[in-house]
């Protein structure tokens, strides 16, 4: 069984997943802001990110750094296999949990 | 205005204080990441003052999420903690400065870990520290409150573990890395945390209950001795423990015990 995902990690690996080779912190973090639609904590995707490496669903390389950033160095993120398949999990259950509802939900 | 303007910058402190609770490695990305979302979106949308509270709020949320540069933080507050206590009781504090402004400076320059090695003899410290405070809170506990005028064999007791715990530590230390050096190095740490835990321990039993003479103008003295205490036995406890390993010829434990330990 894949791991198990929150809402918050999803949004963060479909946005690896998007961006592709360019999944660095910046780019992750207005990525997911735009796709939750509401202001995202720089911190908050920095710890999502250092979880996900940890639980080995991403890894991550120093890349080179750009002007607007006075040359600092980025990390770039890359979806692994096992990332890959939590994702998939996760849509699956999604739709699993929906089956039969018909939506929007009405009273 | 320019969409992004590389001229502007943040506030210089804010940027100056995400430096400093972040482990190095990642510094310098996070920081890259601020400074690139500062610059392209919010100065351009915000303006000044707008955006550099929003940089004082994506560091603060930084801080408020430390976990990997937590040693050394939770450090600085300890003694920070144990400064204010002077504000309670009129402490003799003139050795007490001495230990926290080096205790300090180890916070501040030795807690981020430069290599799995030097990684793996902070936890251990961490570990040992936490458990010989733990201990010496139970010991107060169990000697001031629960028998009310001490107990007579509790003097005997106390010198007994204030040598045994940290040589104990010492002798781990050496036989786990393989090197005195490295075992010192753990004992320090130890020290430290084990002296903050217990000296902040026994300040809130003594608040708190208003247990008598467990923590009375001594406790500048009591702070510091434990860390000096324990260096001293824990020293000789890595001597002990590195003999040991070459009498018995043996390696470290787990030799390279720290490539294992992540």
């Amino acid at each position: 069984m894949a791991e198990t995902l929150g809402t918050f990690e999803q949004a963060v690996l479909l946005a690896i997943v998007r961006l592709q080779g360019d999944a660095y912190g910046r780019g992750i973090l207005s990525e997911v802001q735009d796709r939750l639609n509401r202001e995202v904590a720089a911190g908050a995707v920095h710890a999502t990110l250092e979880r996900l490496e940890a639980r080995g669903l991403i890894s991550s390389r120093i890349g080179l750094g750009t002007p607007i950033r006075d040359g600092r160095a980025r990390r770039f993120y890359r979806l692994e296999a096992s990332g890959l398949a939590a994702l998939n999990e996760a849509r699956a259950t999604v739709k699993s949990l929906w089956r039969g509802i018909r939506w929007p939900l009405k009273v | 205005m320019s969409r992004s303007d590389n001229s502007v910058r943040p506030p210089r402190w804010a940027e100056m204080l995400l430096r400093f609770v972040l482990p190095s490695d990642t510094a310098e990305t996070v920081s890259g990441d601020l400074l690139e979302a500062y610059r392209d979106s919010v100065y351009p949308r915000l303006g000044r003052w707008r955006a550099d509270l929003w940089f004082v709020r994506q560091v603060a949320g930084y801080i408020l999420r430390i976990r990997t540069t937590s040693l050394g933080n939770w450090i600085l507050a300890g003694l920070l903690l144990c400064v204010f206590t002077t504000t309670f009781f009129p402490f003799s504090m003139g050795l007490m400065w001495v230990v926290i402004t080096v205790y300090a400076c180890a916070a501040v320059f030795g807690t981020r870990p430069r290599n799995e090695r030097h990684a793996f003899v902070l936890r251990l410290g961490q570990r040992w520290g936490i458990a010989i405070g733990i201990w010496w809170i139970a010991f107060c506990l169990c000697t001031h409150l629960l028998i009310p005028h001490g107990l007579p064999a509790g003097i005997g007791i106390d010198l007994a573990f204030a040598f045994l715990l940290p040589f104990a530590s010492g002798a781990h230390g050496a036989l786990q890395t393989g090197s005195l050096r490295d075992g010192v190095r753990i004992i320090f740490w130890s020290g430290l945390i084990s002296g903050v835990i217990t000296f902040l321990g026994v300040f809130a039993i003594n608040y708190v209950l208003n247990v008598p003479d467990v923590l009375d103008d001594s406790g500048g003295f009591l702070f510091s001795i434990t860390g000096i205490l324990n260096l001293f036995c824990g020293t000789i406890g890595s001597c002990a423990g590195r003999i040991l390993l070459e009498r018995t010829g043996r390696g470290p434990a787990e030799p390279p015990v720290w490539k294992s330990r992540k």
